[in-house]
């Protein structure tokens, strides 16, 4: 399938934004919950992600949309400390920036 | 050790999956016709397996680490896109692929 046009269309922008809220909330939930529920509950989010994923995929550009997946990163790092009690450290956010600004320089790779 | 393998495999299997995902989405035909193909059972063994290492390291390390080190899978599907698909690997690709190295070394040694 292309992607139509070369503008992406908002709704593309927001499925990536759900993707990578799903990346962090299945993960959230296995390392909240144990059990076998939690495992199909995480692996149910992650399947939801993966859905959206795929219809931004549709609708637009991969080398734009690719590394929105990669706000999940820094989300992560924010729930941590929020949730985990998992101090937020200035290696941590600088990993995260490297990663992100990794991902937009992989999205946009050909050279 | 146990830990970097898992990162390691997770990412690895990870991409795999995806490999498979999408040689089973690309045949003509509907639904059913990705059904029929092993490819989307392979694909879905490999995600299976790469959640479980997920629940793994998530369960040793903090959340806010794991969920990064997810970027690895991108220098995986780099490798094999440049492996089967015949895909160059450009300076810029290079350059991205190192800033997330970077960036999971920082995340990591925030541990």
């Amino acid at each position: 399938m292309e992607p139509t046009g070369e503008r992406t269309s908002r709704t593309a922008i927001l499925l990536m934004l759900l993707c990578a809220l799903c990346l962090c909330g299945g993960q959230f939930i296995w390392k909240c919950f144990h059990g076998l529920f939690a495992v199909l509950a995480g692996l149910a989010v992650y399947g939801i992600g993966a859905m959206a994923m795929l219809c931004a995929y549709r609708r637009g550009s991969l080398s734009v949309l690719q590394p929105l997946s990669s706000v999940s990163y820094a989300l992560a790092v924010v729930l941590g400390a929020a949730f985990f009690q998992e101090a937020i450290t200035t290696k941590k956010v600088l990993g995260v920036t490297a990663i992100m600004a990794g991902v937009f320089l992989l999205a946009r790779g050909e050279k | 050790m146990m830990l970097a393998v898992s990162v390691l495999l997770m990412g690895m299997l990870a991409s795999m999956a995806s490999f498979c995902l999408k040689k089973a989405a690309g045949g003509r035909g509907g639904i059913l016709k990705v059904l029929e193909t092993p490819f989307l059972y392979l694909g879905g063994g490999f995600y299976l397996l790469s959640a479980l290492l997920n629940l793994y390291l998530l369960r040793q390390l903090p959340y806010s680490v794991v969920v990064p080190l997810g970027s690895l899978t991108y220098l995986w599907t780099l490798l094999l896109a440049h492996r089967f698909l015949a895909e160059p690997i450009t300076g810029r690709k290079i350059a991205g692929i190192l800033l997330i190295l970077l960036g999971v070394c920082f995340t990591v040694g925030a541990l």
